[in-house]
């Protein structure tokens, strides 16, 4: 492979793996405040990309003006579902099954309601055509304006989880329930803002992922697949870890794409998880802290 | 007791015998893809709600067993019940590496592996055209007659029962249940787990991949999209814990109630399927997350005057 095929590949690989970062980061969250794993995530995460979709299509705005709508979307419904639903469950041994069960049953109501609104087919926004050219290498207008929104998104989520009252309240409640609780942290509300919170960053991945990929109503387990496989490979809670394992599965894709298929970098997610769960199950961070 | 339910399954038995000399084409159409369901059930709640292992990838199974059928009848010409039984067998051959690797993960990275694994397979099945007809998928002579396919299906759900049945009173199911309520616990009690969730892995495999081969015959056409219905998968679960997972009846129970209420009331809106089968999915959880059949049996109980009885399948999951 040409050099400068190699870089311009290593350059669209961390591009998409920004995106991933974000994705990821709501699952990671959730998880590590709750244990449960939120298997509507990818199809939160389709459900903004339709909507940024059907609005842009319909008013052309600015598909970047609509991250605060496609993340209240999200949020409210995550919230809904965690006050409703998932937090009604009985808190016995068999919580984390009931709530993976039912939260594959949000995710088919989910899928259903697009098919309804939006129809069966793949969409995707024209914004931003082109690219910029930088050093010889291409950055797609599209791919940089939405790695650059899920930095500045991922830095005000660091900065809200290291600095406010109830973000040191959420990382409080993921390193020790009961400490926190004991300490006057109210748990259930704290659960209900993180899954809340959750599903809001899965919507602002939607809104960015659909400016870069074509979006269909079925396409969410695969990104619930790969928003796990990011939070497995770098481990779970860790902030750089989220990251790097995103850019790892970013450049991974983007070399399977080119080296072999599209279709085969679609299974990469899952063959990362797979190798990092039996080889290293405590992900890079893992590593790095024996 | 034992008298009562061997009656009850004669009646059963000679019920299904009977059905398509009595009933219409519809009717038999409709117990066929009601015991499809089933037997995907049936699987299911062998790894699921006994082992406590909860697979949402199912349908690798069946896809594989649709394919299985597909191949060999479109590239070997070999008549379909052989293509049924080639798919159950691949299907066994492959859970054995599959749950090797698959069942050291546990809870959430159980579920989404298994939930991964059905898009590789779908992802390999339209990428591998040469062999399964990519993306156009391969077409199949159209089926004369819908009975053989009908008693096929009726047969795997009998035995879905007996095996389920076999199983729950054996050594081998009180096993798997020890599993389910605290692996950690039996293990240290000197259960092999590794080997018997393998077993069951295996066991569970079956089921979907006869229920996949049966079905695609019956559809005449398969392609990656209808090999891999999510549909199936998330219906199957609803039906199993409709009935009470983890209980020998739960899963035809669950399937005949889901099934005559689908086609009652909600076949008017089949746009709105999967928004009703993943509503009733969160509605049995919230209000009736035993099922149908511990709240009968708690029922029957009391009104003859006895304590219920509390045996491992009664302990909420």
């Amino acid at each position: 492979m040409d050099f400068s095929i190699f870089l311009q590949l290593v350059v669209n690989g961390l591009l998409v793996g920004g995106v991933y970062g974000l994705m990821s980061l709501g699952i990671n969250l959730v998880w590590g405040v709750m244990g449960v794993i939120n298997l509507a995530h990818g199809d939160l995460i389709m459900a903004a990309g339709f909507l940024t979709f059907w609005i842009f299509t319909q008013w052309h705005v600015n598909p970047l003006l609509l991250l605060p709508a496609g993340m209240a979307m999200t949020f409210v419904v995550g919230m809904l579902s965690q006050r409703f639903l998932l937090g009604r469950l009985p808190q016995d041994r068999g919580a984390i099954k009931s709530s993976l069960l039912m939260t594959f049953g949000i995710s088919y109501v989910v899928i259903n309601l697009a098919q309804l609104l939006w129809g069966n087919e793949f969409q995707t926004v024209t914004y931003l055509a082109g690219s910029w050219t930088l050093g010889g290498l291409d950055f797609a207008k599209a791919r940089t304006v939405a790695f650059l929104a899920a930095g500045v998104i991922t830095t005000f989520l660091w900065l809200f989880l290291q600095y406010t009252n109830q973000g040191r309240a959420i990382r409080a409640v993921s390193q020790n329930r009961d400490g926190a609780s004991v300490c006057g942290v109210d748990n259930g509300r704290i659960q209900i803002a993180s899954f809340a919170l959750g599903a809001g960053l899965a919507g602002a991945a939607g809104v960015l992922l659909v400016m870069i990929f074509a979006i269909s109503p079925s396409m969410g387990s695969g990104y619930t697949i790969r928003s796990f496989a990011v939070t497995v490979i770098g481990g779970l809670g860790s902030f750089p870890g989220a990251l790097c394992g995103a850019m790892i599965l970013g450049l991974a894709e983007v070399f399977t794409g080119y080296m072999v298929s599209a279709q085969v970098a679609n299974g990469v997610a899952f063959i990362l998880f797979l190798v990092v769960l039996l080889v290293l199950p405590q992900g890079l961070s893992g590593m790095f802290r024996r | 007791m034992k008298k009562y339910s061997l009656a009850v399954l004669a009646a059963g038995i000679l019920f299904v015998a009977a059905l398509p000399h009595f009933g219409s084409d519809y009717l038999v159409g409709f117990f066929f893809s009601t015991f499809i369901f089933v037997t995907v059930a049936y699987g299911w709640n062998l790894i699921s709600g006994y082992t406590g292992y909860l697979s949402f990838g199912q349908m690798s199974f069946f896809g594989l067993g649709a394919y299985a059928l597909a191949i060999a009848v479109f590239r070997y010409h070999l008549p379909w019940p052989v293509g049924v039984l080639a798919g159950g067998l691949l299907a066994a051959i492959l859970a054995v590496p599959l749950g090797w690797l698959m069942l050291r993960l546990r809870g959430p990275y159980f579920a989404l592996g298994m939930l991964g694994f059905v898009q590789i397979l779908s992802t390999v099945s339209s990428a591998w055209s040469s062999f399964t007809g990519g993306g156009e998928g391969i077409y199949l002579p159209p089926t004369a007659s819908l009975r053989p396919l009908y008693y096929a299906a009726a047969a795997m759900v009998f035995l879905g029962i007996g095996v389920t049945r076999a199983i729950e009173r054996s050594a081998f199911g009180l096993r798997l249940q020890a599993i389910r309520e605290d692996e950690l616990a039996a293990e240290a009690m000197g259960v092999e787990t590794t080997r018997l969730k393998l077993q069951a892995f295996v066991i569970a495999s079956v089921f979907p991949a006869i229920a996949g081969g049966l079905y695609a015959w019956r559809l005449s056409y398969i392609d990656p999209s209808s090999a891999f219905p999510g549909n199936y998968e998330i219906q199957s679960i609803l039906m199993t814990i409709l009935g009470g997972a983890g209980t020998i009846l739960g899963p035809l129970v669950g399937g005949l109630t889901l099934s005559v209420l689908s086609e009652v009331i909600w076949a008017r809106f089949a746009e709105l399927h999967l928004l009703l089968v993943g509503s009733l999915i969160i509605l049995v959880l919230l209000f009736m997350p035993e099922g149908m059949i511990p709240l009968v049996r708690r029922f029957l109980a009391r009104r003859r005057g006895r304590v219920p009885k509390t045996g491992m399948q009664e302990v909420r999951r």
